[in-house]
């Protein structure tokens, strides 16, 4: 899979380095490159883009404008030389930030960032097309108050939804997100993660024991929902 | 009696040395107003310069570190020789330049005389910043218009661009405040600041007595 990105900047050198930053990157295949936002808008709509590297600070349209017109259509990766948006970007749903100047190795973490985005969590443009083997199984990014969150799958001991928020219990220990339960269902690989009950997803290969309708994992004991229990037993016993 | 007069002069005294040492200080904190953005998408030009391993990658960084060691140290300074305020502006058109490969249309006229005649240091590059902020740069037809009338007692500046469909962020107003105020403190009296600011065009228009 590739991901088709745009590079809009109003300063022609900063889009020099991305665009060839984006060659250099085997996943990434450049559509266009445009110092006009507007115009940058169009492409978005008429091409199929993915991903769009944005500069936040330009005449005509700045990014945060543009994400509220096009956020919804493609990931965006915000590129600034001044941080004073950072915070701001996160809440338009932004998969990272990158300061210019814009080491490789720290764009290449971003455009890696929205391949797993996209891989995980199919947007319109994708469905049907099974994300590459071997990236689903290893981690998934959820989005917390304050940054987007990697988290290893074989970390993950159980999932469970409380009032606002979801809560992953790892074995690094607890990381909240306020992403629904259904979403970070979405996003693990069914062969490992079960739906035991409608507030739970349990890790298959973290559960110590199993008694009646009570799953343990370590400490922690997790109910089992009263339609869930044919599927879940189905599965272990075929384990 | 003679004590209390006394010792009302004092008090006075002192009040007026308050007064002047709040100005200066006023006027510091006004100066270093830098703006982070062009330095840093400066700095971002000239990653990209060197990235492409660039000619103009030396003479960029010299300029940018002449830019800077003008504003840390000569912007200490109250005034300055009005001809190294305009050297100071034209490293910072040619940055513009660079930055823009070549396509920004800025035209800059200078006439009378130039030499050292004092002038409060970095007031002019505010309406400059103004105008490659707000304005259109690479449109052929509307070129940035900068102009300088200058003799040994008063100057004539003018900027003069078309505006973009401005839509940034909010602090930029600040520069054009922060420069009222110091008019207002250092030539009292002394200015006429003008700006037309119309639908398509914004112009600048500054006035200086300058003794």
């Amino acid at each position: 899979m590739k991901l088709r990105c745009l590079v809009i900047d109003d300063k022609p050198l900063a889009i020099d380095v991305l665009a060839d930053y984006t060659r250099k990157v085997s996943f990434l295949e450049l559509v266009a490159t445009t110092t006009n936002p507007i115009e940058g808008l169009n492409i978005v709509r008429e091409q199929k883009v993915d991903l769009v590297f944005l500069d936040i600070q330009m005449p005509e349209l700045t990014g945060m404008q543009f994400i509220k017109i096009a956020g919804k259509q493609c990931k965006i990766v915000l590129t600034t030389a001044y941080t004073e948006y950072a915070l701001d970007g996160y809440e338009h749903d932004v998969v990272d930030y990158l300061l210019k100047p814009i080491a490789f190795d720290r764009f290449y973490s971003a455009a890696e960032k929205a391949l797993n985005l996209i891989a995980n969590k199919p947007a319109s443009g994708f469905v049907g097309i099974p994300p590459p083997p071997g990236l689903v199984s290893e981690y998934l990014f959820v989005k917390t108050e304050h940054r987007i969150q990697k988290i290893n799958l074989a970390d993950i001991l159980y999932v469970e939804a409380l009032q606002n928020y979801v809560s992953l219990n790892t074995t690094a220990g607890r990381i909240m997100s306020l992403q629904p339960l259904k979403k970070i269902e979405e996003q693990l690989p069914g062969a490992e993660f079960v739906r035991v009950h409608k507030s739970y997803i349990v890790s298959l290969r973290h559960i110590s024991s199993v008694e009646r309708s009570r799953i343990f994992i370590g400490d922690a004991v997790i109910p089992v929902g009263d339609s869930y229990r044919n599927g879940f037993y189905k599965l272990i016993d075929k384990g | 009696m003679y004590f209390f007069i006394e010792d009302w002069y004092k008090t006075r005294h002192r009040q007026q040395e308050f007064e002047k040492e709040k100005a200066a200080a006023e006027l510091t904190f006004l100066r270093s107003q830098l703006n982070p953005h062009f330095l840093f998408n400066s700095i971002n030009d000239i990653y990209s310069l060197t990235y492409q391993q660039s000619e103009q990658a030396p003479a960029a960084l010299l300029k940018l570190s002449d830019i800077l060691r003008y504003m840390l140290r000569e912007g200490r300074e109250d005034t300055m020789p009005i001809q190294s305020e305009i050297k100071y502006l034209e490293n910072v058109i040619e940055l513009q330049r660079i930055s823009t490969k070549g396509m920004a249309c800025i035209s800059f006229n200078i006439e009378g005389y130039i030499g050292n005649q004092k002038i409060a240091t970095l007031l002019l590059i505010a309406f400059v910043e103004n105008a490659f902020k707000h304005g259109v740069l690479t449109d052929p037809e509307n070129p940035v218009e900068i102009s300088l009338v200058a003799t040994n007692e008063e100057i004539n500046f003018t900027v003069h661009n078309k505006k973009n469909r401005d839509q940034k962020d909010k602090t930029s107003g600040i520069g054009l405040n922060n420069v009222r105020r110091r008019l207002d403190l250092i030539y009292p009296g002394r200015h006429d600041l003008i700006i037309d600011d119309q639908p398509e065009f914004y112009t600048v228009n500054l006035k200086l007595q300058l003794i």
